[in-house]
């Protein structure tokens, strides 16, 4: 093996991207590579608690990342970009509470981070809200 | 269940992408497909700061897409570019005016482009003048469209040039504070985009067939 060659070098990057889509319902942790097009791995809070109430949290959102980033840092992801993405729209434009857990997790497992986007879709004008004309019955 | 583990199973092929030959052609990054038709179309977004490795550039996020593949090596276009959604937000600010102008071009080589310039400038000025420097932009943009290809097109707006020719023009009329293209896209590729390569494009158009 040539690894004890003693001389230390830096691994060559390989880079990914975290989608973050972070709601006041639930978080989706979604890594992939770099065009968006290939799934790497996958995790949402409610694969790690048991009550809705909970999806959201941080600690969700921290063992969500946490999941995510061992799949694809075995797949060799050492570098990635994160999106973080709120539901947007009509609706809330700010990501939920587990998002900075999870950005935290993310730093933490010895990942380099690159950029840090927002995308949630805001709309220049507004777009419907959903109910009908009627609003939602209940 | 059992049709989607048979999917993962099979190998997948690592993708080096590279960067347009008018953009450096350096490498970009990588994608993984299981068949290589899937890698032609995706697209990827990066900033100018990692082509350039001008920090001051970080702001400026470009869209490359794959338009053809050499093995394992995917070559690329410019498929568009924006500024990155903090920096625009620093740009407006209360007391001065934002004139933005979309304009839909075609460029020499049949390229079909929507470009969103933006003046903004150092006090509030009144409708008349936001008319006449949309029409400036528009002229400037026309012209630049019908004498340039999409990728010379590219470079002028991305390192700026387009942008200083509207600055130019427009301070006759306003008092700009910044001008800059803030986004295009491509709408349409011409056919021969999937069928040669960039480079070979670039080598006929500056060697005409002497037939």
């Amino acid at each position: 093996m040539s690894q004890e060659t003693g001389q230390a070098q830096q691994p060559k990057l390989k880079w990914g991207v975290v989608h973050i889509y972070s709601s006041y319902n639930n978080i989706i942790v979604h890594v992939t590579d770099l065009t968006g097009a290939e799934t790497i791995a996958r995790a949402s809070g409610g694969m790690f608690v048991d009550a809705g109430r909970l999806e959201p949290t941080p600690y969700a959102g921290m063992r969500a990342a946490a999941y995510a980033m061992e799949q694809a840092k075995q797949a060799g992801i050492n570098a990635v970009h994160i999106r973080v993405r709120a539901p947007g729209g009509v609706k809330s434009i700010t990501p939920g509470p587990a998002t900075q857990a999870a950005i935290r997790t993310i730093a933490r497992l010895g990942v380099m981070i690159g950029r840090i986007e927002d995308v949630t879709p805001i709309p220049h004008d507004s777009v419907r809200k959903k109910g009908g004309r009627r609003g939602r019955r209940v | 269940m059992s049709r989607r583990a048979a999917e993962s199973k099979k190998p997948k092929q690592t993708y080096v992408v590279y960067a347009p030959p008018y953009f450096g052609g350096r490498e970009l990054g990588t994608t993984i497909a299981a068949d290589p038709n899937h890698v032609l179309g995706r697209v990827l977004r990066t900033s100018l700061y990692a082509l350039t490795d001008d920090f001051s550039k970080q702001y400026l996020l470009l869209k490359f897409k794959i338009v053809r593949l050499k093995d394992s090596v995917a070559e690329t276009i410019f498929y568009g570019h924006e500024y990155g959604r903090e920096f625009l937000r620093s740009l407006v600010r209360r007391g001065s005016t934002r004139i933005d102008g979309i304009f839909d071009v075609n460029t020499r080589d049949d390229f079909a482009m929507r470009i969103t310039a933006t003046v903004f400038t150092i006090c509030r000025v009144s409708t008349s003048r936001q008319k006449a420097v949309r029409r400036v932009m528009r002229e400037v943009i026309e012209e630049a469209a019908t004498r340039l290809t999409h990728d010379q097109l590219a470079q002028e707006m991305v390192i700026g040039k387009t942008a200083s020719d509207i600055f130019n023009a427009a301070k006759k009329i306003v008092l700009p504070r910044h001008v800059g293209i803030i986004k295009s896209k491509v709408l349409k590729l011409p056919s021969w985009v999937y069928e040669r390569s960039v480079e070979s494009q670039a080598v006929e158009e500056a060697v005409p067939a002497s037939s």
